[in-house]
């Protein structure tokens, strides 16, 4: 992949970086069962390899607020520190993010897929000249960028490369 | 940083910095803060760390486990206090109650629902 190149994240992305951290370092043993994608410190590492390679990462304002959402779900005692591993998460991988407004997305797209999904795909289009790439562990979302002939990956194949 | 710099054409897979640049101190410091030997390697500053991390050794040093015993001990002793401070408040709370023959204030409850502090949402 070229530095040059743009990657916008998902939300199960984020969430699933923010979900390690909790579970290895805060030792928040309940979130064991959401990580569903970094089973291992190799599937954690090969992510992080991925990640490394794209010199601009972005999300969508509508992420931070699934992300809201997903935090919502947890204990009400450890959610400062969750969203502190969010913030950090996004400082430390210099992670920019974009808004999309509802009145520049199409409404039989929103009605489909949502404005998250819906979101990361104008985003993609904004950056067609960067080569944008789109990460998510939604397989529908990979399969309509597929559709829309903009680059995705899926989580589960950045974690576990065929070359493994 | 200039190092740093030198080296970024010889690592075609580092990062140039030039963003983070006016932060460079201000994360260093944070790192060993936080005893970050290393880095995760999606972090724009991985690289950078793995070169330059074991030039700020003697400060590690400083930050070492025991150099924290006295604000962990003090953050124990702070946390005895608080507690015995709520109990206190409540047994006068209650003494006031009594000695005034007055009903007790209802204690407000949490404010999440017990839906809420289900753990995890189901996916």
């Amino acid at each position: 992949m070229d530095r040059r190149s743009i990657l916008i994240v998902d939300t199960g992305p984020i969430w699933e970086l923010v979900l390690y951290r909790a579970v290895k370092e805060l030792g928040f043993a309940n979130l064991k069962r959401d990580l569903t994608h970094f089973s291992s410190l190799k599937a954690y590492e090969n992510c992080g390899n991925f990640l490394s390679a794209f010199g601009k990462k972005t999300t969508s304002a509508s992420v931070v607020a699934e992300l809201y959402h997903q935090i919502r779900e947890t204990e009400q005692k450890g959610r400062p520190q969750l969203w502190e591993l969010v913030y950090e998460e996004f400082r430390n991988m210099s992670m920019d993010e974009d808004v999309v407004r509802l009145l520049d997305m199409e409404p039989d797209l929103i009605a489909k897929y949502g404005p998250i999904d819906v979101s990361l795909l104008e985003i993609a289009r904004r950056n067609l000249g960067r080569r944008p790439v789109i990460l998510t562990l939604d397989s529908h979302l990979h399969a309509e960028c597929k559709k829309a002939q903009i680059s995705a990956e899926l989580l589960i194949e950045v974690c576990n490369p065929l070359s493994d | 940083m200039e190092n740093y710099e030198a080296i970024l054409p010889f690592n075609p897979t580092y990062p140039d910095l030039l963003e983070l640049r006016g932060k460079i101190a201000e994360y260093v410091a944070e790192f060993i803060a936080n005893n970050s030997r290393t880095l995760p390697r999606h972090y724009t500053m991985h690289h950078f760390w793995k070169e330059y991390a074991e030039t700020f050794r003697d400060y590690f040093d400083g930050f070492a486990e025991t150099k924290h015993y006295n604000v962990r001990g003090k953050t124990r002793e702070l946390l005895a206090i608080s507690e015995q401070l709520k109990a206190d408040l409540e047994a006068l709370r209650l003494t006031l109650v009594r000695e005034y023959d007055i009903p007790a204030a209802p204690i407000e409850p949490p404010r999440n629902t017990p839906s809420e502090t289900v753990l995890p949402r189901p996916r």
